[in-house]
């Protein structure tokens, strides 16, 4: 490069890089939905499987921000990380108001109750 | 993989002569097409223009050229989605009552229902999503580098990347036109219709992979907007300064990079019933069509705001400068901006009130949408506010906006209405709510035409004519009042939306007169075609300095016009809110920066429009499930992205020296140009001039 001050590879973002962090996050986000397959094709035979998919979702969503993503609070990532923080009420504003909207559609219409 | 109805062949997937439809308009459609096709090659290959074409144009990175094409894609689709305006006109007023005739094989009028159902789904599809989109997101990209004091994006190759994936989309969906045919199940998808059991046909994959594909270059380009304005803004650009319409590009594409996966959501598990026989979005089999219009709309409505906060942001700018005043409460439009795009994401419901759910619900939904009015209700005050009192002047682009503001008064009023449930039962589904959503989508058209007049001399370096842009922006307006309060009429009476046949020969009145509006708005397009061919044929005549209003305040007037490929030859320092006022007030507007420095920039590219190409083969092949194709095309993406990653020479310095020949020549053409002004016209040069056409 001729011109150091805008290597790509001198910026803080790309610096952030980190082979073996990436193949742990993968590596434990494959078990996990694995897991949680396993869990979703037997539903019957293990206790509480709703709060065990539940539980294995946060767990590789928590795997991802630390160990693909990197979210922290230093100087590099607080803008990353803030948007992050930001889009969780669009998430339980979408999903929330997704669920109360099917709940009372289905007392109201029971529609999927009368199909087959 | 589910088994499709019909032949297929491991070499041509679904494809074969029998796609080709035949049908008198399309075989004229297509003689009309390759006529202008075989047009543009032999002028390309006359004038020698092949290489200028490729070098300038189809590799470049450079954001204003990028925005250039991709508002030239949306304005060939807008002409194209207008033919399925004119159709659906024409049917309408032809196919009204019992006794009216029928042409080309359609009981009444000249449509068979099959196809009036297609022209309405290709219309609502391209006018949101491949024509206004595009056309916003061209306007981002010239116009906010050049207002933070950028040299370009954040991600130059990115947005050629995203540039060309939207080009995909639109390409498919021209293609459907001629090969197989298009989706007729409404632009929105309408559920179980879309399934496969009901469209077997490939309508709907064209559709739906159109969409898909050039989503994803939005969102692409929503991350890259986001980053250039967070982190490229020059020196002395703080939050406070940034100007309202960058501040609006920012609300909107935050807007695009959180809903935009949603609609991917929503289509990818369409996608899963149709190839893979899955059931998501079926009737029965413990598939739920609810959950699409769900998903559909939590998209759909923050992509509602997507299109109209830069419409907002172009009168933003607009108004001040033709008022010659600063524009009135800033503070309170960045708030209103950041408002409505937080409010979008709690009102989506409102798009099916009629589908059952319990009044507590439509009740909270309901609020929720007219909270919206109170932000846009400030915005509207602080327009009025900025004209009171000013200086106006009625330029194009003023008009324009003007225009805008009272499409935004209509709209915005039926959007109160049709934001109670109680109305909403009553006119769901009727053309009242269709008026009304063309009504709001005016705006966006308005401010679109008032920023492409308003911009056009920044980029080109000449202004658009005066005269014809007038007769445009009236035989445009007299068509939209002649087209739209009809329809809001009809839909009172009870007339509901996408019918091929109308029972009610009361109603012939109003689709009478709509066919009048849109020979006006045929009219306004001849007067757009006239303006471009005699402001090009008279561009000497027009040229204009770095301000090409007299009276501009923004960053972007402080660098030539044209703005050469670097936009600013020393990064400015920004010291006010309306920078170029402050500037003219210190009485340095013009002045030349003490010392030049070696500027850095990106290198052309072919790969994003490899990756384009790639991508339409991708498209092509899963609508006609090709699988051969689809593989090597995908296989192709990766290695190419892979490739490219390595690729280390991605940018070159141009020289001090260079840049201040350039600029030199730049200001030597800008003195005289306002010379010439000043001696053709005897008028101040400054002054936009009227002149015959």
């Amino acid at each position: 490069m001729a011109h150091d001050a805008h290597d790509p590879l001198q910026h803080p973002e790309v610096r952030l890089v980190n082979g073996r962090a990436y193949i742990a996050a993968f590596i434990v986000a494959t078990a996990l939905m694995t897991a949680a397959l396993a869990v979703a094709l037997h539903g019957s035979a293990v206790p509480h499987a709703m709060l065990v998919l539940s539980g294995a979702a946060a767990l590789a969503i928590a795997v991802q921000i630390v160990f693909l993503l990197q979210l922290d609070f230093s100087s590099t990532q607080i803008w990353t990380t803030v948007s992050f923080l930001l889009a969780a009420p669009l998430f339980v504003i979408a999903v929330g108001l997704s669920m109360w909207m099917f709940h009372s559609l289905d007392a109201r219409t029971m529609l999927m109750n009368l199909m087959p | 993989m589910v088994n499709v109805q019909g032949p297929w062949s491991p070499l041509l997937g679904r494809l074969s002569l029998g796609a080709i439809p035949d049908n008198p308009i399309i075989a004229g459609a297509f003689i009309f097409s390759v006529l202008l096709g075989i047009l543009v090659l032999v002028y390309l290959t006359y004038a020698d223009r092949w290489g200028y074409l490729w070098r300038e144009w189809l590799t470049t990175v450079d954001h204003k050229k990028i925005g250039v094409m991709y508002i030239i894609i949306g304005l060939v689709m807008l002409f194209r989605g207008f033919i399925d305006a004119l159709m659906m006109r024409t049917q309408q007023v032809l196919a009204d009552g019992a006794h009216s005739p029928g042409f080309l094989g359609a009981a009444h009028g000249y449509l068979v229902p099959y196809h009036f159902d297609q022209v309405y789904s290709a219309h609502g599809t391209i006018m949101i999503l491949f024509a206004a989109t595009p056309i916003l997101v061209g306007l981002m990209n010239v116009v906010v580098p050049l207002q933070i004091g950028a040299r370009d994006m954040a991600f130059p190759y990115l947005n050629a990347l995203g540039l060309w994936l939207t080009a995909v989309g639109a390409a498919l969906v021209m293609l459907s036109l001629f090969l197989g045919d298009f989706s007729h199940a409404g632009w929105v998808g309408l559920t179980p219709l879309t399934e496969l059991a009901y469209s077997p046909g490939v309508g709907t994959d064209y559709w739906m992979w159109a969409i898909q594909i050039s989503s994803v270059g939005t969102t692409l380009g929503a991350a890259n907007l986001i980053a250039t304005i967070v982190k490229m803004r020059a020196p002395g650009m703080s939050w406070g300064r940034l100007p309202i319409f960058t501040w609006t590009a920012l609300s909107t594409n935050i807007i695009a990079l959180t809903s935009f996966p949603v609609l991917g959501v929503a289509l990818g598990l369409l996608g899963l019933d149709r190839y893979f026989g899955t059931h998501f979005f079926t009737a029965g089999l413990g598939g739920n069509l609810m959950l699409y219009s769900d998903l559909f709309w939590i998209w759909g409505h923050p992509e509602v705001y997507f299109v109209i906060l830069p419409a907002f942001g172009m009168m933003s700018e607009i108004i001040p400068t033709f008022s010659e005043k600063p524009l009135f409460g800033y503070v309170t439009m960045v708030a209103a901006s950041f408002a409505i795009a937080g409010v979008s994401w709690s009102v989506w419901l409102h798009h099916f009130f009629t589908m059952g759910a319990s009044p507590r619900v439509n009740t909270f939904f309901s609020v929720a949408t007219m909270v919206v009015g109170i932000p846009t209700g400030v915005k509207v005050f602080n327009w009025a506010f900025t004209v009171y009192r000013g200086r106006s002047r009625f330029d194009t682009p003023m008009m324009w906006a003007i225009g805008a503001l009272f499409m935004l008064l209509v709209g915005g009023l039926t959007g109160m209405m049709l934001a109670m449930p109680p109305v909403n039962y009553s006119v769901h589904n009727s053309v009242f709510v269709v008026a009304h959503f063309h009504t709001m989508l005016m705006v966006v058209v308005y401010g679109i035409l008032g920023a492409v007049s308003y911009w056009f001399p920044k980029v080109f370096g000449f202004r658009l004519n005066e005269a014809l842009g007038k007769r445009f922006f009236w035989s445009f307006t007299i068509g939209t009042i002649v087209v739209f309060i009809p329809m809001y009429t009809s839909g009172f009476m009870g007339m509901t939306r996408r019918l091929d046949y109308l029972t009610n020969p009361a109603l012939m009145p109003f689709e009478i007169a709509e066919e009048i509006g849109i020979g006006f708005y045929l009219v306004s397009i001849y007067y757009f075609v006239r303006q471009l061919y005699v402001s090009l044929r008279d561009r000497n005549a027009n040229r204009v300095g770095a301000d090409a209003w007299g009276s501009a305040r923004t960053l972007e007037w402080l660098a030539p016009s044209p703005v050469p490929f670097y936009n600013f030859a020393v990064t400015p320092r920004v010291h006010a809110r309306d920078e170029l006022v402050w500037r003219r007030g210190q009485g340095l507007e013009g002045a030349a920066p003490p010392r030049y420095e070696d500027i850095p920039m990106p290198r052309n590219t072919s790969v994003p429009l490899a990756i384009g190409a790639l991508a339409l083969g991708l498209g092509f092949g899963l609508v006609w499930r090709i699988w051969w194709l689809t593989d090597v095309s995908f296989i192709a993406i990766i290695l190419t992205v892979i490739a490219r990653s390595f690729v280390r020479d991605t940018d070159y310095v141009v020289k001090a020296g260079e840049v201040e020949g350039i600029e030199k020549r730049l200001r030597q053409r800008a003195a005289e140009a306002a010379r010439a002004a000043t001696s053709a016209s005897g008028i101040d040069a400054l002054r936009p001039r009227e002149s015959n056409p």
